[in-house]
């Protein structure tokens, strides 16, 4: 009984989400949810009112569940960032390891919300987020959230979210209507157990 | 008898106005009680029964610690999953009314804007501590990295923040000055953490109105109960925390063991009253005498003291205990005597005013304590005692107009019984004065090798599931247990945060620098520095190349040094904010800083390592510890007054009695020692209260030996102490059952010490001496 009322409950925020169940985009909430390490290669742009050229950046990312995400810039400069549990961002310094870093809550509460979209838990965006009804055009889809909570607001305008068969950009528009676009390539997403190495990786003092 | 010569007590004369007279201000009392009833409070906050601080710095954040502890509500759900919104909506609804306050938890914004520019124009001279130590170790390019993390991070950049903070560095100084709490989030006005791989949403409230108050505990007993159902039902375990719930369980825990013994102890000594005077009469009589008495005793007390506590009330069942023995004396000696009510007022008359005066007496040192708590016992003990000698003698004889032959009224066991006891062979044994004061002088000196306990924690038995609930969201908020602070306090707020800075660089295990306000608010010297860096850092290559790399050319230039208005800032709403934990602002505007300790081990001298820097002074405040030494403090004084009391009463016998006063003041001093120290060789500690109950067992052991000193007929007087005996065990020493350390030691030590009392107080008659 206790099953049967989790898959209600289940079906009805899929639901809520994507328009429809069985829809692409609750299939690959599925596979974000099975999956234990998710990894990709990213091009940031950002795009400022008061900087003529974007700020573009490129790199890395890998998402353990349970153990964090690991933001590794590569161009314009070199940088290892850890986001662990428990609202702690640590840096990666010149010998390879992880020191804790100063608060940094803005940037903490984006990272957060990445967690959540990485872990397939989007259920928790609709505390965060009013959702608009989901579009798609050809297997092409795209959600909007706008940002409701508190502190979500100081933060962030607006999250949106495109993909096909998986989850392709992530918009985020700020306060001020900057806004930064995430592309995402070669996503990876892994169901095994993690590796010692894997699991190493993730380890901070 | 010499007593029976009549010209000093022809007052007893038993003149019919007289106790009319003293009837009508008896009804009075009783009257103006029940009217006042619904306006009278019975104060169940120990901090009004306890001295006060001396030094007013001292005495206010004591206030502040208390108030702040005391007017906050914690109630934690924990859950299995993560909480959504609705349900913990739905729980905070419950806690929406009259009886509580839901403070915002996140940062007022318009606050912060105003605290932001506060410090902006003083930018250059703030630092966050971990740019602080790369740039005084030349890690510009940490620096630099830092600021291309922030600027190519996922949050967006504010125009006007970035222009005159193209680095960051304000910024992250700016995030530094905000409250920090790791580890948790927050979800509305709740609290998420985890402990013990559960989820738990705390819900911080603040009480409306004083967490002792008892009908306000009741409200709020009740919305607890109503919010932990609606937990359940969604799979929630809703606890809740606060002054008010120990308060509460306190309160209920001592009206259960009032009730319980106190049931008991009346339903004892009812069916003693008849067993042992075979009618309704005399104990209809002695519960109204008792009842009137007490009325007017409790009425006058509560006009000079507003308030009654908790405690003074349970003590005022010493009075009961002590007042009724006048009723007995009266009664028993009435029913075994063939003459009338009159003659045997007359006949007790010297032994029950001496009684009275020695009580009194015993009390009124408790006047002298300097504790709020015995001064109201005192006052309960100096009106109600004389309030029932009145009684018995004025009234209660009004009742008995013929001539008793009444003897069969007192059962023969009592009479064999009380045959016995004054032959008893311990009492012929220690007649012997080198016996006695040899017996007494190995007590005393036992007495004072016995190592105290004076915990104030002694007073409530705390709930282990309270104390459970308690360390659960300590732990979420991963906040240590506190009990001790440095207070500092000062005129000049610049060498108070000096203080504070010396203190936390020296001491850094036990105050930790990162909490301190001085990193804040960094001093003239530590502003110059940072101001130093900040010329290095923007003079430097790579700010140039990270400023080229923006392709926007920022300010780069540093503003005239000004230094912080630290005074200021300290008093601004935000400061207050930040620290509320530690920043008073003292009764004349003046500021201090109250430094929690967080190791247990600490140097107490700590306070001397800033004794250098002017007006300054440090106090090391524990409110429990500090709690505790003043209950030392008054054990100490109230263990002399009984030695006082002892030399006086010696004299006084000595006077009296002659050489027989020797026991009459003696003895009673023997078993005061004898209870204490037996008390503690059954575990109970020696402790405050033990010495109130052996200044109990004084002032009751001193009647018993009066009245048998007095009489010519010990054998009849002891059925009266028999009965009293009996009440008072039945009254008192059912307080040993309690769970509350401090009632049950009250209650052990006064049976100890009225058992040795009865037992030995026949050395101390007449015939004993005569044919020594």
């Amino acid at each position: 009984m206790k099953r049967l009322m989790s898959l209600c409950a289940f079906c009805l925020i899929t639901t809520a989400f994507s328009g429809e169940s069985g829809s692409p985009l609750s299939l690959l909430q599925q596979r974000y949810q099975q999956a234990t390490l998710v990894s990709s290669q990213f091009t940031q742009e950002k795009q400022t009112q008061f900087i003529s050229q974007p700020l573009r950046s490129t790199g890395q990312f890998s998402y353990a569940k349970n153990h964090g995400l690991i933001w590794e810039i590569t161009t314009p400069f070199t940088s290892r960032t850890l986001f662990a549990k428990g609202n702690n961002m640590f840096i990666e310094d010149n010998h390879g390891r992880w020191v804790k870093s100063d608060n940094d809550p803005l940037n903490l509460a984006v990272a957060e919300l990445l967690t959540e979209l990485l872990s397939g838990h989007w259920d928790k965006l609709q505390e965060q987020f009013r959702m608009q009804p989901a579009t798609q055009d050809q297997g092409d889809w795209s959600v909007t959230l706008d940002a409701q909570g508190r502190w979500v607001k100081k933060a962030l305008q607006r999250l949106i979210l495109r993909g096909n068969k998986e989850l392709q950009h992530i918009v985020i528009i700020d306060k001020q209507g900057n806004q930064t676009v995430l592309t995402l390539k070669n996503v990876q997403l892994q169901n095994k157990t993690l590796t010692k190495s894997q699991v190493s990786a993730f380890a901070h003092p | 008898m010499h007593t029976h010569s009549k010209k000093p007590f022809r007052f007893v004369d038993l003149h019919p106005w007289l106790a009319g007279c003293w009837t009508i201000i008896l009804f009075m009392g009783l009257l103006t009680l029940v009217r006042g009833v619904d306006s009278y409070s019975i104060d169940t906050d120990f901090n009004h029964i306890l001295p006060q601080a001396e030094n007013t710095n001292v005495r206010q954040a004591l206030t502040t610690i208390n108030n702040r502890q005391n007017r906050q509500l914690l109630v934690a759900v924990r859950l299995t999953t993560t909480p959504d919104k609705q349900t913990l909506n739905r729980i905070a609804g419950v806690f929406s009314n009259q009886l509580f306050i839901l403070p915002n938890q996140q940062p007022n914004d318009k606050i912060m804007t105003k605290w932001y520019q506060q410090l902006l124009p003083y930018r250059h001279q703030l630092l966050s501590q971990q740019d602080r130590n790369d740039l005084k170790n030349h890690r510009e390019s940490t620096v630099i990295k830092r600021a291309q993390r922030q600027l190519y991070g996922f949050a967006g950049i504010n125009q006007s923040q970035f222009i005159n903070d193209p680095l960051f560095l304000f910024q992250r100084f700016f995030i530094q000055t905000l409250p920090q709490i790791s580890d948790v989030r927050f979800q509305g006005n709740w609290v998420v953490g985890k402990y013990a791989g559960q989820i738990v949403a705390i819900l911080p409230l603040a009480l409306t109105q004083s967490a002792f108050d008892i009908h306000y505990q009741q409200q709020v007993k009740q919305t607890i109960a109503e919010a932990q159902h609606t937990a359940e039902q969604h799979n929630g375990k809703l606890t809740a925390v606060g002054a008010i719930v120990f308060a509460e369980q306190g309160f209920s825990q001592s009206k259960r063991e009032i009730s319980s013994v106190g049931f008991g102890g009346i339903l004892g000594i009812v069916l003693l009253l008849l067993y042992a005077f075979r009618s309704l009469r005399p104990l209809l009589l002695l519960i109204s005498a008792l009842g009137l008495s007490l009325a007017l005793s409790l009425q006058l007390t509560l006009l000079v003291f507003g308030s009654l506590h908790i405690v003074a009330l349970l003590f005022s069942a010493a009075i009961v205990g002590i007042s009724i023995d006048y009723g007995f004396h009266f009664l028993t000696d009435y029913y075994q005597h063939n003459d009338d009510a009159k003659t045997s007022i007359k006949r007790i008359f010297p032994g029950l005013t001496l009684g009275l005066c020695s009580s009194v007496l015993a009390y009124t040192l408790f006047a002298f304590s300097g504790l709020q708590l015995l001064k109201q016992v005192a006052a309960l003990a100096i009106f109600g005692l004389p309030s029932m000698y009145l009684t018995v003698v004025l009234v209660l004889p009004y009742f008995y107009h013929s001539s008793a032959s009444n003897q069969w009224h007192i059962p023969k066991v009592l009479q064999t019984i009380a045959q016995w006891l004054v032959n008893n062979p311990l009492a012929k044994l220690f007649s012997r004065p080198i016996l006695l004061i040899g017996a007494l002088s190995v007590l005393l000196i036992d007495g004072f090798t016995i190592k105290p306990n004076d915990d104030v924690r002694n007073l409530q038995a705390m709930s282990t599931q309270l104390l459970a609930d308690e360390r659960l969201i300590r732990s979420v908020f991963n906040k240590p247990y506190i009990d001790r602070y440095a207070l500092l306090s000062g005129d000049d707020s610049l060498q108070l945060l000096q203080a504070e800075k010396t203190l936390t660089r020296r001491y850094p295990n036990i105050f930790p620098p990162q909490e301190a306000i001085s990193t804040v608010l960094p001093d003239t010297a530590q502003q110059l520095e940072n101001r130093r860096f900040y010329q290095q850092l923007y003079q430097h290559k790579l700010s140039q190349a990270y400023q080229a790399a923006t392709g926007y050319v920022g300010n780069l230039a540093i503003s005239h040094f000004k230094p912080l208005p630290i005074a200021e800032l300290l008093h601004s709403p935000a400061m207050q904010q930040r620290f509320s934990n530690r920043l008073l602002v003292m009764k004349n505007n003046r500021l201090a800083i109250m430094l929690p300790i967080v190791s247990k081990n600490f140097d107490a001298d700590v306070c001397a390592s800033i004794a250098g820097i002017n007006n300054v002074s440090c106090h090391l405040l524990s409110p429990v510890n500090d709690l505790s030494a003043q209950f030392a403090r008054y054990r100490q004084q109230l263990s002399y007054y009984l030695l006082l009391a002892g030399v006086i009463l010696l004299l006084l016998s000595l006077w009296r009695y002659g050489k027989r006063g020797l026991f009459v003041a003696l003895l009673p001093l023997f078993c005061a020692a004898l209870s204490v120290v037996m008390s503690n060789a059954f575990g109970m500690p020696l402790s405050l209260f033990s010495i109130l109950a052996a200044l109990l067992v004084l002032g009751m052991g001193l009647d018993y030996v009066i009245f048998l000193a007095e009489t010519d007929r010990p054998a009849r007087v002891m059925v009266s102490l028999a009965l009293s005996y009996l009440t008072t065990l039945l009254s008192f020493g059912l307080l040993a059952v309690s769970q509350t350390v401090a009632v049950s030691t009250f209650g052990l030590t006064t049976a100890i010490g009225m058992t040795a009392i009865l037992v030995l107080s026949p050395m101390v008659k007449k015939d004993e001496h005569a044919t020594r």
